[in-house]
């Protein structure tokens, strides 16, 4: 009889006391965007792509949390907040929170098509050596059309003539007092590879797309 | 050992009562539900207590009804899809909760069922500001 009592009680108790589904390491979490500034001036929104995640302790060798990260579909503006889905994290203990962000370096100019980051380059510079400056490597094989030459007249080139030809090989070349504006040139064996570069001309680049990754240290406490 | 069953009985439908009422403090209407019901549903489950005892500056920010189209709509989003998965769909039944700190760098999310009195869920917040220039530390 004394068993059924305690078996009573038991269900008393289950019935009256329902159980805590939760754990205390179950956490979002969030990075708000509340500033971006360019070295070169104004800001800009974080292009879709953009990478959240939480690693395990501080870098360098650090681990990524299972299931942390996350990455945006849509760009993300100042003001928004980036997400990692729910994750545990063990209180007390160190993480980093990783935003690594695509984009341009400097005065890099975004393009989406690739998405590339063009550049400017100065007299004779090849494109090689541009995108190494710039801290990037070259497109595949740097014959990325400027269309119109959008592009060079977004970097200021004064384009009084803007030829359009068949082969794209954006290049500047100033003749006079103007500025012919080129996206095309011979067909010439080697004109129109990374490492072209001649004395009187100058070469925009698509160079390929970059990251900028920032860390935000923290403990685990709730 | 029938005196012992019928006493257990009795007990147990003081209880009942008891918890009933208690419960039903605030009333069976969802939209009525006060700030000071929610904490004191909150501080039934430990996880919630323990933040609300951890940052006593939190505040409220949020309270939200959940509808059937919320919890839909929750379930296929893009953020914090486990706040409203398991939920049945049910218009007035779940109340949604979101608490901040001051410093809102801390908060916490969580569920009430209406219907059950229960704490479905509480998930922690931890939120960074992001504000910096951009540097050239990785590339690809």
């Amino acid at each position: 009889m004394n068993k059924k009592i305690s078996l009573l009680i038991l269900f008393t108790i289950l019935v009256f006391f329902p159980a805590l589904q939760v754990s205390a390491t179950q956490v979002y979490v969030g990075v708000q965007i509340s500033n971006t500034e360019k070295p070169s001036g104004g800001t800009f929104d974080l292009l879709a792509g953009t990478q959240l995640s939480v690693l395990n302790g501080t870098p360098p060798g650090s681990t990524t949390v299972s299931g942390s990260s996350v990455t945006t579909a849509n760009d993300t503006a100042i003001g928004d907040t980036i997400w990692t889905p729910l994750i545990n994290l063990t209180s007390g203990s160190t993480y980093t929170a990783r935003l690594s962000v695509p984009l341009c370096f400097g005065d890099g100019k975004y393009d989406s098509r690739g998405p590339y980051c063009w550049f400017l380059g100065t007299d004779s510079q090849s494109c090689t050596t541009l995108c190494s400056d710039k801290g990037g490597t070259t497109s595949s094989e740097c014959q990325e059309p400027d269309d119109s030459c959008t592009m060079m007249i977004e970097f200021g080139l004064d384009c009084d003539y803007c030829y359009e030809g068949e082969d794209p090989y954006p290049y500047f070349y100033p003749y006079g007092s103007t500025g012919y504006c080129y996206y095309a040139y011979y067909s010439y064996p080697g004109y129109n590879t990374c490492d072209f570069g001649y004395s009187g001309y100058t070469r925009i680049c698509a160079c390929q797309f970059q990251t900028g990754t920032f860390n935000f240290g923290f403990t685990a406490n709730f | 050992m029938k005196k012992i069953i019928i006493f257990v009985i009795v007990i147990l439908a003081v209880a009942a009562v008891f918890l009933f009422a208690f419960y039903n403090k605030s009333g069976n209407d969802i939209s009525k539900i006060s700030d000071r019901d929610i904490i004191k549903f909150l501080q039934k489950n430990q996880d919630a207590k323990d933040y609300m005892q951890n940052y006593p500056d939190f505040k409220i920010d949020k309270k939200t009804i959940l509808s059937k189209d919320d919890i839909i709509q929750g379930q296929n989003g893009q953020n914090f899809k486990e706040v409203y998965q398991e939920l049945e769909l049910e218009d007035n039944r779940y109340v949604k909760i979101d608490l901040m700190n001051l410093s809102s760098d801390r908060g916490l999310i969580a569920v009430i069922d209406f219907k059950t009195k229960a704490v479905l869920k509480a998930y922690g917040i931890m939120l960074f500001k992001a504000n910096g220039q951009t540097t050239n530390q990785t590339t690809n």
